[in-house]
């Protein structure tokens, strides 16, 4: 067991025999050895489920939004004791961005933040792990750690490496922000932050030209099938009702998928995430359809950031980036 | 077949580009008959979906025209405008939407000329991009 | 005063921006107007310039909305082409007589179509255009033009009645004969405006003999984009673009030689501003201007100057040039000149000459006329502490007419002249308007709709081009278009009748006018709509002429086409529009106003003779503020005596509830209706009032330089004032020091008043010791306007005034117990030692620091430099865009007594259109909140422009109707979609979009 997963556990426990916190959430073994699940608890004696590990990838932020919708029943007093959370730098600051917007008070949840040098992709650890011979049995058994620039397993009692650089989530190879900013308690030591080209993504597309790029997303806008998991997944996307699919007063946008129609719902999306997504991947990753949705985020969050200097979560103070302007922007308008 | 000829929008503030747009009537400055004009009051109005909506029903041209910065008569509602419709650009481009079909343009209540050769010039260039098909609505299920 | 019954109407002479702002501040505040123009149209000459200083906003975008609101109030009454004949009465009851002249065009039929000016075949001299381009003997002087209506000009005309064939509303009338007309007023309020300057007198510059040597206003007109150039400079010789450009400052200004001894004030902006205009519209200008002295003494003026040296590198040469001589080949024009006390020359393609503010041409006769004296100018003869009094009782008098001065400052005069006008006459509030009729609505609800359609003609301008019956049959085939017809000008009175009619006969719901644009007639409509029993919301207009085919004279199958677009457009749109109720609301009629220098006072007084409560809020034990501490006004006047008597009046007025030593716990509500809760001498009370004034003042910088504190004999203007004025003193030998703190790196703006202040003591010094020796050591003298006077008057009594430059300032020092100045004098390249009395420090004016507090209590901004910052700089200069709350005297920036009191009877003005009011009511394009929807992120809050968004207790966004202005930028910026702007909302522009593109199915 890691120190890392021990403080949590030690954390929750305190936590959720003071009565601290309503419950907590974090991750917990999933379904095979390359995936963590999340996990909510509220008995203290359940806390050794907890652990921490390169494979705790989801980003537990939506349930907190989640939880602020809730209605309490009717004649019951609602329960106001925060929400603990497990979270990775990009989570924290999904976090920061819901405080910006007032959707989550500050009181009403108890961050415990990691820095985190990148999880790992299970899909690529599963191919690796195949490329080792490794039979599905045996990935079952392994139990994933973090050890200095490998990912390590158990499987058969024989010692598994993974590089890391192979393994990594795309977008966790792009981050630049390792350290969470906002937390109430910080467990793990400081990383330093590397300088990696944090729109990597992009930049195949940026050199495009215009037609290329055209025919690149017509294949990609075709093929969605409008599931709704990436406006599910997203902490983001907190409506009560999407306002692109909305049917009333008027529907902007079908929700039949074609092309127009999926195109105009995945470029309303982008430009409510300008300034606001995080990166944590989450929409890509849920996507049965393999859409390349960062590369539209990120699009989005490099405009922000060359235009305005503004970056998603770091600030809980400053003022959202089309929520404000300076007399000197940028202007190509004439 | 008669000659192509683009359908273009063009979103205008009441206060200013609308005004300009009236003034290159009275001064009689001909245009090309291609685009239609939508008024609201403020430029900080406008909503990319009011663009990409404009596309999807066959618009083969947006054109979005406001106060200048600073003549703003809400003070500052074309501040917000010229950051969204900044970043909106980018992202057109990004999905390979060509530029010359989305235009914004600060337009003043004097600029009756500037108005006029905005709309010519505007024309001009799309009529040599052809028809926007790619965001196209095909069906009509609403 | 006679006992005579008053009248509740007040005439204003004169109908430029001055005009049109008191009449409108007049009439919202329950007054009848009378807005007499001599011209044929108001608009006055802010309707000829391109663009404002310091904010380079579009002159015509910021006043259109101005001379639209002026020519549609019902209670303003537009007297144009008219001229004073006589004045009898007295105070409160005149009777003026009026002489309208012929305009040969009917008011009532003309519908400013322009055909006439089209087929005029007569080229005349165009004094709107500065005469660069010719106009038709029928015209108008500007398309925006108020009312809109053409005139014939006598002079030019020959009579050869093609306008008259042309006319199809009939409304060519040549032998119109003057006529005279008989009004009665209360109170007269004079906003001649100004001439400018012929710059002919001043032969040596070659003017009307040189193409190439034109007058600012010409250039303005150049620059313009309305302009004959469409805003491309080009010289007039040759139509050639200019490569290098020279400014000529103050041609008729500080001229002694054609007996214009006064400084124009305005000049030194306006001609950056132009330089800086040039520059933008032509690449590659070379801009110079030649000057005696920069006067950028306004709000941020001195920030444009710099901006115009560092940013945009237009040239500054000190100097005054002796003559212009032309090159006959090139027809460019050599500048003979002295810098540095050597003769120079410099080629230019062209020479601006930066004409000066003349008095008005009608001056003397209307002041023969009306009894009033003029200065020795020619311009309304004022007194310091009454700015806006003429000599006879019952006449104001408001902008440049009372001495040369900017945009701002005249609209404040404006505003401050109808509270003066309003107060002589406020028992007869209301008694002269026009009530509004009040119609019952049909309840329409629950009906599908039903839609009129009424397409104009409008003459030949649109069926000349447009098929108009094809688009009315057209229209007929629309989805719930229940009528359409064409009219052949749907303006036209009996087309209102006509109106009227068919929406009873066919029980029209919906009504939509295909013709002009919204912009002028939308109210006339709404307004027949109205009489026909609908809610007036219910109306939708096409703008088929302006839009289409105006500007497709040559496509008629197009234009065709395009509009019957438009009409489908127009439907898709009006089947969704909703009767619109405006939220209303009961005012508190009171002020809070918040200081207790003379600018508070005097808005307290303002109020209080206006019928209405003041509560008046001094942070110290006592009144008076600043002024406390003046002891001379350079005038007759004694201010301490002026004071004493102003503090007099406002303490035994009933109307005003005085807290001194008081702080302002807080303040909440909104216009109409705030709550505040003040500490004063330690008891806490609380008031309910309608509006806020924040006339919070200035403070005096403290100086760290020239060793001041360290010996007693350099002292502050102020504290040689008080030593001068008890005697304590009687020095020999002074040296002044101008722009300490000022126009540096610590306040990077000019003080506006040290430079007359300097000058107003030098002189007292020197009445009190003739003999004394008093040196002015100075950077730029900016003594505007008629202060020039007392510079003039400074020279001859032998007062020295030394420039220095600002990277070698003056050194102060104490050798051996004695005072040591020593300045580098530019011209001679040397220094010079002085061994003073007194070294006088003209230290300063700084914002107060509490200023940030009271800016956030408020929710009010603040201007980059620490003062308050106004609603709009040109426009707006007493108001904040928070509805409700003004501003005035040093708070705003830094000023004099006369220009504070200004202010603070402008603030009364505005705040009376409120506070007269029976109750607010909110505008009707608003936006509104679906909190079922909203997420409670704040955005909108941010984007608000005017804080008009607000949480309600379950923490969604909640839209104050009576705050918001209608913009819409919270709409666009809501990603949830939950809020929607009335008359634009979503579904409505979706649906105008759709109809856009269905394709014309006839």
């Amino acid at each position: 067991m890691s120190k890392i997963e021990d403080e949590i556990r030690g954390i929750a426990k305190k936590l959720l025999e003071e009565g601290k916190v309503k419950y907590f959430t974090g991750y917990a073994k999933g379904p095979d050895s390359f995936r963590a699940r999340p996990i909510i608890i509220d008995d203290p004696k359940d806390v050794d489920k907890l652990i921490w590990s390169p494979c705790c990838v989801n980003n537990l932020g939506v349930y907190l939004v989640d939880e602020m919708k809730k209605k309490p029943k009717r004649g019951e007093e609602p329960d106001t004791r925060p929400v603990g959370i497990v979270t990775k730098a990009c989570d924290a600051r999904g976090i920061t961005v819901l405080h910006q917007e007032n959707i989550l008070p500050k009181e009403r949840v108890y961050v415990i933040g990691i820095p985190c040098r990148g999880m790992a992709d299970p899909e690529k650890l599963e191919k690796h792990a195949r490329k080792k011979g490794l039979g599905h049995d045996a990935i079952y058994n392994m139990d994933i750690k973090e050890e200095k620039m490998m990912f390590t397993g158990e499987a058969e009692g024989v010692k598994v490496a993974f590089p890391r650089e192979e393994v990594l989530l795309d977008k966790c190879k792009e981050c630049v922000h390792h350290n969470p900013r906002e937390y109430d308690i910080v467990i793990g030591k400081r990383i330093e932050n590397p300088h990696v080209d944090k729109y990597a993504t992009i930049r195949e597309l940026e050199d495009m030209s215009l037609e290329e790029r055209e025919k690149f997303w017509e294949m990609i806008f075709e093929r969605c099938i409008r599931c709704n998991a990436c406006k599910e997944v997203c902490p983001m996307c907190y409506c009560e009702e999407c306002t692109v699919e909305k049917a009333k007063p008027m529907r902007w946008c079908s929700k039949s998928a074609d092309k127009s129609n999926n195109e105009f719902f995945h470029l309303i999306r982008a430009m409510h995430l300008v300034g606001r997504c995080i990166d944590c991947g989450e929409c890509e990753r849920v996507c049965p359809m393999a859409i390349p949705l960062r590369k539209l985020y990120r699009k989005m969050a490099k405009e922000a950031e060359k235009l305005y200097s503004y970056e998603a979560g770091l600030n809980p103070e400053e003022d959202p980036v089309f929520a404000t302007f300076r007399v000197d922007d940028d202007d190509e308008f004439e | 077949m008669p000659e192509y000829e683009p359908k273009i929008l063009a979103f205008l503030c009441n206060w200013c580009s609308y005004a300009g747009a009236d003034l290159a009537g009275v001064s009689r400055f001909q245009y090309p008959p291609n685009v239609r004009i939508v008024r609201v009051m403020c430029s900080g109005r406008i909503s990319p979906r009011f663009v990409l909506k404009s596309f999807q029903e066959g618009a083969d041209g947006v054109l979005i025209a406001g106060c200048h910065p600073g003549d703003c008569h809400y003070s500052k509602g074309n501040y917000y405008t010229r950051r969204r419709l900044t970043v909106l650009g980018k992202l057109l481009e990004h999905v390979g939407v060509d530029p010359r079909r989305f235009k914004v343009k600060w337009i003043s209540a004097s600029e009756g000329g500037k108005f006029a050769d905005v709309i010519k010039e505007m024309t001009e260039n799309v009529k040599g991009l052809g028809p926007q098909r790619s965001f196209k609505r095909v069906d009509d299920d609403e | 005063m006679s006992e005579e019954k008053k009248v509740g109407a007040v005439l204003v002479v004169g109908g430029g921006i001055a005009g049109m702002q008191s009449s409108l501040d007049l009439a919202e505040s329950g007054f009848k107007v009378y807005l007499l123009e001599r011209s044929p149209c108001i608009g006055g000459v802010m309707a000829q310039l391109d663009k404002t200083f310091p904010t380079n906003d579009c002159a015509m975008c910021i006043m259109a909305p101005k001379l639209v609101a002026t020519g549609r109030h019902p209670n303003i009454e537009l007297i144009t082409n008219t001229e004073i004949e006589n004045l009898e009465g007295e105070p409160g009851n005149f009777k003026v007589t009026l002489a309208k002249h012929p305009r040969r065009v009917s008011a009532e039929k003309c519908t400013g179509c322009g055909v006439c000016a089209q087929e005029c075949p007569v080229e005349a001299v165009n004094e709107f255009n500065e005469d660069l381009l010719p106009r038709s003997a029928v015209h108008i002087n500007y398309p925006q033009a108020v009312p809109l209506t053409f005139i014939i000009d006598k002079t030019a005309c020959i009579g050869c009645g093609i306008c008259e064939k042309m006319c199809k509303a009939n409304a060519i009338e040549y032998d119109q004969a003057e006529e005279e007309q008989d009004i009665y007023v209360g109170s007269i309020i004079l906003a001649l405006g100004f001439d400018e300057f012929n710059p002919e007198i001043k032969k040596e510059y070659g003017y009307g003999i040189y193409p190439n040597v034109v007058s600012s206003i010409e250039f303005e007109r150049l620059l313009s984009a309305t302009g004959p150039t469409g805003g491309m400079v080009l010289r007039p010789s040759d139509y050639d673009i200019p490569k290098k450009v020279a400014f000529i400052q103050c041609v008729g200004s500080r001229d002694q030689q054609c007996d214009k001894s006064y400084c124009s004030a305005v000049c030194c902006m306006y001609s950056i501003k132009e330089a800086i205009i040039a520059k933008e519209h032509t690449e590659g200008l070379d801009c110079h201007i030649f000057y005696m002295d920069i006067r950028t003494y306004g709000k941020e003026f001195e920030d444009y100057y710099n901006r115009a040296q560092d940013e945009y590198k237009i040239g500054f040469t000190r100097s005054r040039p002796a003559s212009i001589r032309e090159d006959p080949k090139t027809r460019n024009l050599i500048i003979s000149y002295i810098e540095n006390s050597e003769p120079k020359e410099e080629e230019f393609d062209m020479v601006i000459l930066s004409v000066g503010i003349d008095a008005p041409k009608d001056a003397v006769r209307l002041s023969e006329k009306l009894g009033i004296e003029l200065n020795e100018h020619n311009f309304a003869a004022t007194k310091k502490f009454f700015p806006l009094s003429t000599s006879k009782e019952g006449i104001f008098v408001c902008g440049a007419f009372s001495s040369p001065k900017d945009i701002p400052d005249t609209v404040a005069q404006a505003s401050a002249a109808a509270s003066k006008a309003s107060a002589m006459v406020s028992t007869e509030r209301g008694t002269m308007i026009t009530k509004r009729e009040i119609i019952p609505e049909k309840d329409v609800r629950l009906e599908g709709p039903r839609i009129g359609v009424f397409i104009c003609h409008c003459g030949i301008n649109i069926g000349g081009v447009v098929r108009v019956p094809e688009v009315v049959e057209y229209a007929r085939t629309l989805p719930n278009v229940a009528y359409a017809e064409h009219n052949l000008y749907t303006c036209s009175q009996d087309t209102q009748e006509k109106i009227k009619e068919k929406v009873k006969e066919q029980n029209l719901n919906r009504v939509i006018v295909a013709s002009c644009t919204p912009r002028t007639h939308e109210p006339l409509f709404q307004a027949t709509v109205s009489e026909a029993g609908l809610n007036p919301y219910l109306f939708e207009m096409a703008n088929i002429r302006d839009q289409c085919s105006w500007v497709h004279m040559h496509e008629p199958d197009s234009a065709t086409e395009k509009a019957k677009d438009l009409v489908r457009m127009a439907v898709a749109k009006a089947r969704l529009l909703e009767p619109l109720k405006m939220a209303t609301l009961g005012i508190n009629r009171s002020a809070l106003v918040i200081g207790g220098g003379i600018s508070g006072m005097t808005a307290a007084l303002g109020f209080a003779k206006q019928g209405y409560k003041a509560y008046l809020v001094e942070k110290t034990l006592e009144l008076g503020g600043n002024l406390r501490h003046l002891r001379y006004s350079g005038t007759q006047e004694d201010p301490q005596k002026e004071l004493a008597s102003l503090i007099k009046l406002v303490e035994e007025n009933e109307n005003i509830e005085i807290f001194k030593s008081a702080e302002i716990l807080s303040i909440e509500g909104y216009v109409g209706n705030f709550k505040s809760r003040i500490l004063s001498e330690n008891m806490e009370h609380e008031i309910e009032h309608g509006v806020v004034v924040v006339a919070t003042g200035a403070l005096e910088y403290e100086p760290t330089e020239y060793m001041y504190g360290k010996d007693g004999r350099i002292i502050t203007q102020l504290e040689l004032e008080q030593l001068l004025a008890e005697d304590k003193i009687n020095p020999k030998n002074v040296i002044m020091i101008q722009c300490v703190g000022s126009r540096g790196e610590k306040v990077p703006y000019c003080s506006r008043i040290c430079c007359t202040t300097a000058i107003k003591n030098a002189l007292q010094i020197k009445e009190h010791e003739p003999d004394a020796k008093v040196y002015v050591l100075y950077r730029d003298i900016r003594t505007y306007g008629f202060r020039e006077d007392f510079y003039d008057k400074a020279l001859e009594e032998g007062i020295t005034f030394l420039r220095f430059d600002v990277d070698s300032k003056p050194k102060v020092e104490v050798a051996s117990g004695r005072l040591k100045v020593t300045v580098k004098e530019p011209l001679i390249d040397e220094n010079i030692d002085f061994n003073p009395d007194f070294v006088v420090l003209s230290v300063a004016q700084v914002p107060d620091p509490n200023n940030e507090d009271l800016s956030k209590s408020l929710k009010v901004p603040l201007s980059k430099d620490g003062f308050f910052l106004e609603a709009h700089m040109k426009l707006r200069p007493v108001d904040f865009a928070t509805e409700g709350v003004f501003l005035c005297g040093s708070a705003h920036s830094p000023k004099f007594i006369d220009e504070s009191i200004s202010q603070a009877e402008a603030v009364v003005s505005r705040a009376c259109t409120i506070l007269s009011k029976d109750y607010l009511e909110a505008e009707g394009v608003i936006s509104i909140v679906n909190s079922d929807i909203c997420s409670g992120c704040e955005t909108c809050i941010l984007v608000c422009p005017f804080d008009a968004i607000d949480k309600d207790d379950k923490g969604k966004a909640k839209v104050n109707e009576l705050l918001c202005k209608g913009c819409g930028a919270c709409v666009a910026a809501c990603r949830a979609g939950a809020i929607q702007q009335r008359c634009f909302t979503d579904e409505q522009i979706l649906s105008v979009i759709r109809s856009a593109f269905q394709e014309v199915s006839t």
